[in-house]
């Protein structure tokens, strides 16, 4: 399971999902090169710690690289951006779990307008929000993985959360 | 629980059915990382230890000829070492004999008795 996180997490920030495996897999890696005595209480605060260095170095070196390419994709109209999924689904304040094929399907579309209003997001604000709420970590082991101030990590958080309220409101979603 | 608190709660639920919507192949691949990773992890230290010594004993054992060069490679360089400083000693005794004929013929210049080393030298040479 933990690794299925890690590998959501690492989608969100790199919205491909062969680099977010392979971040993934590196982040195991050194983490078993690097840590093999650690008790295993300290492992998924170093794993998180690890993979959140690992996708930090896949911007960086994504940001050389961009140096010397030329992005004209990014100057491309998406025809997929005029789309609105909202346009077809009625929001539903009730959790996730509803059995019927319609809810499903609603919880579908609802599930993939929150995970991009995730990878809308500030990296660092993404990252504090996932660890704080979903990896489920306090202010101060959150503050260890991102390698920032507690103050920080409080910050990132509110600043994710009112983001993600608006982007969902937007969308015509209230959870 | 505030606001922020209740809404991140709802959006945390949403993500954990977003993991169990993962396809089987990347399932697959990131259990397999897994797998991989862990039994990095579990592989004892002396193995490591004995793999080393497996590979020293096949670098002395089957690569005599290898060895061989190694050597020959250091005798050169100890060689071409202890040339270059007999070189350089012989040198220093050039410059001392030649200033020792020098002096002996007469044939020194006038500065050479003005240099107070000089003249310090002659002095101890004669005591």
């Amino acid at each position: 399971m933990t690794e299925r996180r890690a590998y959501k997490q690492a989608l969100f920030a790199v919205r491909d999902e062969q680099v977010a495996l392979e971040l993934v897999q590196e982040a195991m890696t050194r983490l078993v090169e690097k840590y093999p005595a650690r008790p295993s209480a300290e492992l998924p605060l170093l794993f998180q710690r690890i993979l959140q260095n690992t996708i930090r170095d896949y911007y960086r070196r994504q940001k050389v690289r961009a140096l010397w390419t030329t992005q004209i994709s990014s100057l491309a109209a998406d025809p997929e951006a005029e789309h609105d999924p909202l346009e077809t689904i009625e929001p539903d304040a009730d959790a996730p779990g509803e059995a019927t094929p319609y809810n499903s399907l609603q919880q579908s579309q609802i599930l993939e307008i929150i995970e991009q209003a995730l990878q809308q997001l500030p990296p660092r604000q993404r990252q504090a929000f996932l660890l704080r709420y979903w990896e489920e970590m306090d202010i101060a082991e959150t503050a260890a993985a991102m390698g920032c101030s507690e103050g920080s990590v409080k910050t990132h958080c509110s600043r994710a959360a009112h983001a993600l309220a608006v982007l969902l409101r937007k969308k015509g979603i209230t959870l | 629980m505030n606001d922020e608190q209740e809404l991140a709660r709802k959006i945390a639920r949403y993500l954990d059915r977003g993991v169990d919507e993962i396809q089987p192949a990347t399932r697959h691949r990131l259990r397999t990382a897994r797998e991989a990773a862990l039994a990095h992890c579990r592989e004892p230290r002396w193995a490591l230890g004995m793999a080393w010594a497996g590979n020293a004993g096949s670098f002395f054992g089957h690569g005599r000829i290898a060895l061989v060069h190694y050597l020959a490679a250091a005798a050169l360089v100890l060689a071409s070492a202890a040339g270059v400083t007999y070189w350089q000693l012989s040198n220093n005794n050039d410059d001392d004999a030649d200033i020792e004929l020098s002096l002996l013929t007469d044939d020194l210049p006038i500065n050479a008795y003005l240099d107070n080393n000089f003249e310090a030298w002659i002095k101890r040479s004669s005591e």
